[in-house]
């Protein structure tokens, strides 16, 4: 890939691109999941969390929700890092899902 | 292409059709066997006598004032309209007899002797009622001579050169049609359709006796400039040249006709496209489409010259990099470019770095084999639809409340319902065929409750007025629909017998805990939402104790950070009242394009195949694998804003996007373009260079939906045929072109029609296991599920119990969306269409339909425009923390203080700039309906949108072939 037109320098402020950007989606993302499951009755949030996570998450995102949480979880609700964590273990250690 | 012959009587009856008891008549000696309260013109009819008639036709309600349909009955005095009288047992009729032929006579001779004869260069030539009756009655002779010495109303001057006071000059206003007062008789007809189909009410008669003339609106008005809306229905009605197709005059009268289907909103209309050759003429609606019931509206009925657009490419093009021009190729190279790029991208960043995005523009067989290239050719699930940025919360909501993802009724349905009620949809300008239905039921009686911010035409038009109209703070859908779930539960208004029978009585319990809560109550809420606890209660009382309780949602529902949680709250509602599995009832999705529902079955989710069967269930995958022979991944794909976010990420780095504009259509255009922009191969298949082609490697022309066989599936579930009318201008129907690039990519596809692919589908898909093309042509249309236990369909869903056994409550707390206005940003920014746009304008913008929309307007309260110095038609700059741009606004209070309110339908716009990231926590549907804005004057387009045209422009260009 080229250079980006010329329309794109200003539009790309440092919190548009990036991993950075792509990391706070999924944070916001993965928090929206867990306020709604902490609401709901019967059963602890963090299961249904997860298992929305692997319904509807590219294993990709699921991977890199993993790597957040393994550096601290900064800014993640508390249901997810255990929806998270609990995969992790279940899974021993590896990444969820099959090699992309 | 042959003319598609189906055995449909298409014949005017010339009254509607009635629901009683057999009652047995003889007419001309024939015993005939109809309904009772059937007309006599129409028992006649049915046994094959057509009685004369000029002011009838079946589908306006009888008006007996041309006296042409005269009868004699034995016992009955006098010569009976045979409209206007109803048969009755033992009746025996004379539809002939020279009395009545004289009587006939003499009426035909007034009326020709007020009307010019030039009927061999008239436009309606051949297509004239008045005409096809002189010759019935047998008429040869006027001997009332009127013009030029006579007083009459269709000469322009006497013979003495003096102008005619009663002479009016053609109406050309409309783009469309002609209204010719000279030629008109003054059936009435235009009138009758305009208030009773259309329900617009725009046309009246003037005048008195012979100084009687149809007139649009007031005096002074014109067709343009009266509450025309341009449906179609009165020049449909007409039966002379009077109200007149423009395209007819100028093409002359259509020789053959093929039944199709629109390919606008997800009403799914049925029309007959009218052709000379291959040249559309015009396209009238089917009186026997069973979504439209030969109704229609101004983008259906007219708006499809895009097909002829000279924008349209035709050919093929690529580009190594996004700043090169277009270069021309033949399709071979076109397509071997595209996938040997795509091919090379997986090799380099692996087998997940591309993906699809499937259209619910194109045809149910289209997306399928675009959702069959990713899973089976690219071999992974990264397909997503555009449905993903509006009814994907229908999808999951309605999956996990009832078990199936579609709408639980036909439209038909609505004739039966007591109280309506419309949340976060506007049917008069989003499905308005659909609109007139409702708008009839509300005339004969029917409640209505109108949820929404905006204060649309439904709240307030010609004899409908919503009982309430909750006009709610964007953002605050759940609150307001638990609210009313709490005056019902807590006022003990529940259907307790229904939900013990049908739904999970634990989660039940749960729910009435939840939603009796104290905190929930109309009064403890309306400071959050807006609503006032009166009203809410009024409105929750008449939806659950009236009758049968209907409720229809649009996109005012699902595009927010809550849109699922709003989806089940609606599904309780409808749960709770017992309003669900009978006609009359039902949670109704409004679809918003063609085929929203279809491209949803069809598997174009990343997480489900077709028929919505989860890619981790071996079952469903071990299906496609055995008939696609290759394995399918178990792994949920991404869906459209992940695979952007990924792009920009750098992992993502192909895309085929068919029929689709995502750089106009998603939120947040900044981070659209970005993500495009970081792709190495962008294949963009479309009719024309849309937005999103300017970040495109390869152009693939694409077909229109005049040029190809396949079906729509509309918001009723209705599998609908979509019929070839003329060849693909650009050479290939779309399911042709997905073939070619699957094959190049090593697929070895070889379908050589679309019914295979529906045939393919059937074999696959529990709900479509009866659906086929002879099917299709035997019905004219089949709602799913359609299989061996349900052979002509399924109109009514949950009769006897929902699909998923019982149905669920679901406890639906309100979660305020993460935009919050502030001190910057102090006004909502809500979005919406209009009834003469399509979605991003692409077809639309290119018709004669801009006359009514020429550009995306801001609606501001007088009070916030105030505030601002901002006065009606002034450029004003629409600021969001996403990005800005500008616009004229309209002063109007339509909108609320504190709301403000815009289309989309305009690339030079973009409302989307304003947009933002923020999605619904379920589907990541994006929160299109909640933006926190700042509004201010300025003096014209923004430097994002002058950078936007030049780079726009730079990126259209083309080298020809010949260079």
């Amino acid at each position: 890939m080229g250079a980006l037109p010329a329309m794109h320098a200003g539009l790309r402020g440092p919190d548009r691109a990036g991993r950075d950007m792509s990391d706070e989606s999924l944070i916001r993302m993965a928090n929206q999941i867990a306020a709604f499951f902490r609401t709901q009755p019967g059963g602890p949030p963090s299961e249904k969390v997860a298992a929305h996570l692997d319904d509807f998450w590219e294993p990709g995102m699921r991977r890199r929700l993993q790597e957040i949480v393994r550096s601290g979880g900064a800014g993640l609700d508390e249901i997810v890092v255990e929806a998270v964590s609990a995969r992790a273990d279940a899974a021993g250690g590896n990444s969820p899902g099959r090699p992309g | 292409m042959k003319d598609l012959i189906i055995p449909w009587d298409d014949r005017d009856l010339g009254t509607p059709a009635a629901e009683g008891a057999p009652v047995t008549l003889s007419i001309d000696g024939f015993d005939v066997t109809v309904p009772d309260g059937t007309s006599v013109m129409r028992a006649a009819a049915l046994a094959g006598i057509e009685v004369p008639k000029l002011c009838a036709t079946d589908s306006l309600e009888a008006f007996g004032s041309c006296r042409l349909c005269v009868v004699e009955i034995e016992g009955r005095r006098g010569t009976p309209a045979s409209c206007t009288t109803p048969v009755a047992s033992g009746m025996v009729v004379h539809t002939q007899s020279d009395k009545i032929r004289r009587l006939r006579r003499g009426v035909m001779e007034l009326y020709i002797s007020d009307h010019p004869l030039d009927c061999l260069t008239c436009a309606a030539n051949g297509d004239c009622e008045l005409q096809d009756m002189a010759g019935a009655v047998g008429l040869r002779d006027v001997r009332y001579d009127a013009a030029p010495h006579v007083d009459n109303h269709f000469a322009p001057r006497d013979s003495s050169g003096a102008a005619n006071p009663r002479w009016m000059p053609k109406d050309d206003s409309n783009p469309y049609f002609t209204f010719d007062p000279a030629k008109c008789i003054v059936c009435s007809r235009c009138v009758r359709a305009c208030d009773e189909v259309q329900g617009t009410f725009a046309l009246t008669i003037a005048g008195r006796g012979f100084d009687s003339v149809v007139s649009a609106g007031t005096a002074g008005d014109d067709f343009l400039s009266s509450d025309c809306v341009s449906c179609g229905a009165c020049v449909q009605a007409c039966p002379t040249a009077t109200l007149q197709e423009k395209s007819v005059i100028e093409l002359g009268v259509p020789q053959r006709s093929v039944i199709t289907t629109c390919a606008y909103c997800g009403v799914g209309c049925n029309f007959k496209a009218e052709l000379n050759g291959d040249q559309l003429v015009r396209m009238v609606p089917w009186r026997h489409g069973k979504a439209n019931h030969g109704h229609s509206c101004v983008k259906g009925r007219f708006a499809y010259g895009y097909a002829q657009h000279q924008d349209r490419i035709l050919k093929p093009m690529i580009r190594d990099r996004i700043d090169e021009p277009w270069r021309e190729v033949s399709w071979d190279e076109a397509i071997g470019f595209a996938a040997s790029r795509m091919r090379a991208l997986q090799e380099a960043h692996g087998r997940t770095s591309i993906g699809v995005i499937t259209s619910s523009r194109c045809t149910n067989e289209e997306t399928y084999l675009v959702q069959k290239l990713a899973r089976a050719v690219f071999r992974n699930n990264n397909t997503d639809t555009c449905a993903r940025v509006c009814h994907s919360p229908t999808g999951y909501g309605l999956g996990q409340a009832f078990g199936t993802s579609a709408g639980t009724q036909d439209f038909d349905s609505v004739d039966q319902a007591d109280v309506i009620m419309v949340i976060g949809a506007n049917p008069t300008d989003a499905h308005p065929v659909f609109a007139s239905r409702m708008k009839r039921r509300l005339r004969e009686g029917a409640k209505l409750i109108v949820i929404d911010p905006r204060r649309i035409d439904l709240v307030k038009s010609p004899h409908v007025e919503a009982a309430r109209h909750l006009a709610l703070r964007p953002g605050t859908n759940v609150a307001v629909l638990t609210a009313m779930a709490h005056v019902i539960v807590t006022e003990g208004l529940a259907n307790e017998a229904f939900i013990r029978e049908r739904c999970g009585w634990d989660e039940f319990q749960h729910y009435v805990e939840f939603a009796a809560d104290p905190r929930h109550s109309p009064e403890a809420t309306a400071a959050l939402t807006g609503v006032d606890s009166d009203d809410l209660r009024a409105a929750a009382r008449l939806y659950a104790t009236q009758g049968n309780g209907a409720i229809y949602y649009g996109l005012g529902v699902t595009e927010h950070s809550q849109g699922t949680t709003t989806v089940m709250a609606i599904a309780n509602l409808a749960m709770l009242t017992g309003n669900i599995g009978r006609e009359g009832v039902g949670v109704n999705p409004l679809r918003g394009q063609n085929n929203v529902q279809g491209s949803c079955d069809m598997g174009s989710f990343p997480h489900e195949l077709p028929g919505y069967r989860h890619v981790k269930l071996p079952e469903a995958r071990a299906v496609f694998e055995q008939a696609w022979g290759v394995p399918i991944d178990p792994e949920p794909g991404l869906r459209i804003p992940n695979m952007l976010d990924a792009a920009v990420a750098g992992e993502f780095k192909g895309l085929y996007c068919q029929g689709e504009d995502i750089l106009q259509s998603d939120p947040d255009t900044a981070h659209v373009a970005a993500a495009l922009a970081a792709m190495e191969c962008v294949i963009v298949h479309d009719l024309f260079l849309n937005e999103t082609a300017n970040y495109a490697h390869v152009f693939l022309p694409g077909s229109t939906f005049l040029e190809k066989d396949g079906t729509f599936t509309n918001a009723e579930r209705r599998i609908n045929p979509v019929r070839k009318v003329m060849a693909p201008r650009n050479g290939y129907a779309d399911w042709e072109i997905t073939q070619m690039l699957a094959n190049a990519m090593g697929a070895g596809w070889t379908y050589t029609h679309p019914s295979q692919i529906m045939d393919e589908i059937a074999l696959t898909t529990p709900t479509f296991a009866g659906v086929s093309y002879a099917l299709l042509d035997q019905l004219g249309s089949v709602q799913w599920p359609c299989n061996e236990t349900t052979p002509a369909g399924t109109p009514l869903m949950h009769v006897d119990g929902f699909v998923r056994g019982k149905g669920r409550f679901i406890v639906t707390e309100y979660i305020a969306t993460d935009e919050r206005t502030g001190p910057r940003f102090p006004l909502l920014l809500t979005t919406g269409r209009i009834l003469s746009q399509y979605n991003v304008g692409a077809q639309t913008r290119r018709t004669a339909n801009v006359v009514w929309h020429d550009a995306d307007l801001l609606e501001i309260h007088p009070t916030d425009a105030e505030a601002r110095g901002i006065n009606d038609g002034d450029w004003v700059k629409l600021s969001s923390r996403a990005g800005q741009t500008s616009l004229r606004a309209t002063l109007t209070d339509r909108v609320s203080p504190g709301v403000v309110y815009t289309t989309f339908h305009h690339p030079d716009t973009q409302a989307n700039v304003v947009t933002t990231e923020l999605s619904d926590w379920a589907t990541n549907c994006p929160e299109y309906k909640v933006t926190a804005v700042q509004v201010g004057l300025s003096n014209g387009p923004t430097e994002w949108q002058a950078d936007y045209a030049a780079q726009a422009t730079r990126s259209r260009q083309r080298l020809t072939a010949a260079e």
